[in-house]
């Protein structure tokens, strides 16, 4: 039994490979393949429909079929370890006509543990995500922020090894999302795989041990933040405002930037943001707007975040 | 091993709790078994049923009161001769009146000497359930009034008989006649003799038709449940089950389900759910019948059979609309789609024998002409009914399994 555990412990928690999924007129994804260790967090990021939920619903079991590729859950198929994974569906997932007490009852029961197992467990995470109310309430009797965070506790009632979240932070407030974070950062302390995906790209910077970047279906990125700037080659990011900027003197830059290999992040009428990969190169840019008898003002010379650096990718 | 049972119960624990909570579902899931069964028990049982008829009697004569008097089962009402017909269609128009009845003058004439008579009835064929009920309506209550009519002709066509017997058999006595008048009375007394050995009745009434059903009369109240418990069945259990999934697919429980095990159990706990709401509604049905004097052949075992094909595959055809279905207005209207259809032509409202073939074919290819025939031979004669629809019963949950995973 203890040779069975140790095999057990050293399988990766989750690995996919070669994924792919298709509409009857649209790739959604294509050829992705992944692991991840126990104790990580990590992001899956990309633009709306790129993919990004299909993947974990691919992951979670909630598409079960027509989609191509293996997904492994601690070296098993799927469909024998399913009860190791906790999945937070982007919706909201309550049942609207029975309370709160009745809906941790039945997904702890859904979850394979007892009515008993189920509320202890329950009143253990809520202690911790701070949502403390009457459980004879029924859901809509309970402020946005808390069904959120309710959501999440009925994916967690059966302890979980690894945990799918599908955009958790959406409709929670700055709080609430801190909150939240240092939940699932001690989930990570305590082994659990997490994979979630999220639009705060600035805040999950912060969080996360890995970034996966969705393009187009495919993996584009799998890193840290520091991995993607050198991959983008974005070092820094400078962003001016010019005082008069005509069409042929955007024409004249744009022609530049592509020739040096510095890249327009954004563009809002007299407004650029520039991804820069060294100071050098910033120099040159200078030289450029002055031959060209631009006035403009500094707004900054900094390090990009991950949104930045999302816009380029 | 526990997790599936634990599964299980969570969603048969769900779906009662939904169903007690929402009372609206709850009432009208009792109510509607209750009230339907109690219109169809009096239906059935026509004893105070009153059909109003106008009258247009233009023979006026003591055997033609006579007739519309022995109509059993409606109240006449004597119309003015003037325009007589006309008021008459009005009134039916106006439904003042159900019908109209015309006695023709010499109606009695006609009858007095042997010709034949004629009553028109007037209806209005727009209402096509009474249309076809009324001639033979009519036809039936005058049966007392035609029998009445060939006793006397009978009775009459004897005493001339014998009448004719005395006159000839004197005749007979005297010898003085000449041969050819010796020969024409023994002649009419042969033909008096086969007129004598034949039966009259048949003179009056070749064909008489004689309506004798198979079954004690009592049993055709009983037999009210045959249709009711099944009709009610597929119209209420296809209605809450398909809008049950809905319901789940609405509030995210479906995902949760396919997130955290194999739908098998969901649709097992849903199969068992309606199933005993199907029992419950048996249950609420049979009493009433019981409650009204009726008996039935009560065999737990094949009861139980009974209940479980109509409520499996009922459910199973429920979940597969929700499955197609994207909203609950969608789900009903599609419930309402097949169990409507499927009443009309299940012989309740008219006779499967006078449908077109192609209608009785469908007819007989649909699961209602099935739970029909099987509540027939549980409840009436105790006798047990096939198991194949257990093989429609796989292939139902088939269905159901692939359109979750798929959904």
């Amino acid at each position: 039994m203890k040779f069975f555990n140790k095999l057990i412990k050293k399988q990766k928690p989750l690995t996919t490979s070669s994924v792919g999924f298709s509409y009857p007129n649209q790739e959604v994804l294509r050829d992705i393949s992944l692991s991840i260790k126990s104790g990580e967090l990590i992001s899956i990021i990309g633009e709306s429909g790129c993919g990004k939920s299909t993947l974990l619903k691919i992951i979670a079991g909630i598409i079960s079929t027509s989609y191509q590729g293996k997904i492994k859950i601690f070296g098993k198929p799927k469909l024998f370890n399913k009860n190791k994974i906790g999945f937070t569906p982007q919706e909201v997932s309550l049942i609207p006509d029975l309370s709160i007490l009745d809906n941790i009852k039945i997904f702890g029961l859904n979850s394979g543990i007892t009515e008993n197992q189920a509320i202890k467990k329950a009143n253990e995470l809520m202690q911790i995500l701070k949502l403390e109310e009457d459980l004879n309430k029924l859901p809509s009797q309970i402020s946005g922020g808390q069904r959120v965070r309710l959501n999440i506790i009925l994916s967690l009632l059966h302890d979980p090894k690894i945990l799918i979240l599908d955009e958790p932070f959406a409709g929670l407030d700055f709080l609430n999302r801190r909150l939240l974070w240092h939940f699932l950062e001690s989930l990570r302390k305590k082994g659990k795989s997490i994979i979630l995906t999220s639009h705060l790209l600035t805040e999950t910077q912060e969080h996360v041990d890995r970034l996966i970047i969705l393009k187009k279906g495919k993996v584009f990125f799998s890193g840290n933040l520091e991995k993607l700037k050198a991959k983008l080659k974005i070092n820094y990011i400078y962003e001016i405002r010019f005082t008069h900027l005509s069409k042929s003197n955007l024409k004249e830059i744009r022609k530049y930037c592509t020739y040096k290999d510095v890249k327009i992040l954004d563009s809002y009428e007299k407004y650029l943001m520039f991804g820069i990969n060294t100071e050098r190169q910033k120099s040159y840019l200078l030289k450029l707007l002055q031959k060209l008898n631009l006035k403009w003002s500094e707004i900054s010379f900094r390090e990009p975040n991950l949104d930045e650096t999302f816009l380029k990718a | 091993m526990i997790s599936p049972i634990l599964k299980t119960y969570a969603y048969l624990k769900k779906d009662s709790l939904l169903l007690y909570k929402r009372k609206k579902y709850l009432y009208l899931f009792i109510l509607l078994p209750l009230i339907i069964a109690t219109l169809f028990l009096f239906a059935l049982n026509p004893k105070d049923y009153d059909i109003k008829v106008g009258i247009c009697d233009f023979d006026q004569t003591d055997i033609s009161t006579q007739a519309f008097q022995n109509l059993n089962g409606f109240s006449p009402i004597i119309l003015e001769n003037k325009n007589c017909l006309e008021k008459m269609q009005e009134q039916i128009k106006q439904s003042k009146i159900d019908i109209g009845l015309e006695i023709g003058e010499g109606f009695t004439q006609n009858l007095e000497e042997l010709k034949q008579s004629k009553l028109v009835v007037y209806y209005d064929n727009t209402d096509i359930a009474f249309a076809n009920l009324i001639s033979w309506k009519i036809d039936q209550s005058l049966q007392p009034f035609k029998r009445q009519i060939i006793d006397n002709l009978n009775q009459e066509l004897d005493t001339k008989i014998n009448s004719v017997r005395s006159g000839v058999d004197l005749a007979l006595e005297f010898s003085d006649f000449s041969k050819t008048l010796q020969n024409k009375i023994q002649e009419t007394d042969d033909d008096l003799k086969s007129l004598e050995e034949m039966n009259t009745e048949f003179l009056t009434n070749p064909i008489w038709t004689d309506k004798q059903p198979i079954y004690d009369e009592d049993l055709k109240k009983d037999a009210g449940i045959i249709y009711i418990f099944p009709i009610l069945a597929i119209f209420i259990i296809l209605m809450l089950s398909s809008t049950s999934i809905i319901y789940d697919k609405n509030c995210g429980f479906i995902t949760r389900v396919k997130a955290s095990s194999s739908p098998i159990f969901y649709i097992l706990a849903k199969l068992i759910f309606f199933t005993a709401l199907t029992a419950i509604q048996f249950a609420i049905i049979l009493i009433l019948f019981m409650f009204y004097g009726t008996k039935y052949a009560i065999d737990p075992a094949a009861i139980l059979h009974l209940i479980l094909f109509i409520g499996i595959i009922n459910t199973a055809l429920g979940l597969i609309i929700g499955l197609i279905a994207n909203n609950e207005g969608i789900a009903v209207l599609f419930s309402l789609m097949i169990s409507f259809p499927l009443m009309l032509i299940s012989g309740i409202f008219f006779p499967t024998q006078a449908l077109p073939k192609t209608i009785q074919w469908i007819s007989t290819i649909l699961p209602l002409h099935y739970q029909i025939a099987a509540t027939k031979q549980t409840l009436l004669f105790s006798q047990t009914f096939q198991t194949t629809w257990v093989y429609l019963a796989i292939i139902l949950f088939a269905t159901t399994y692939y359109l979750i995973r798929k959904n």
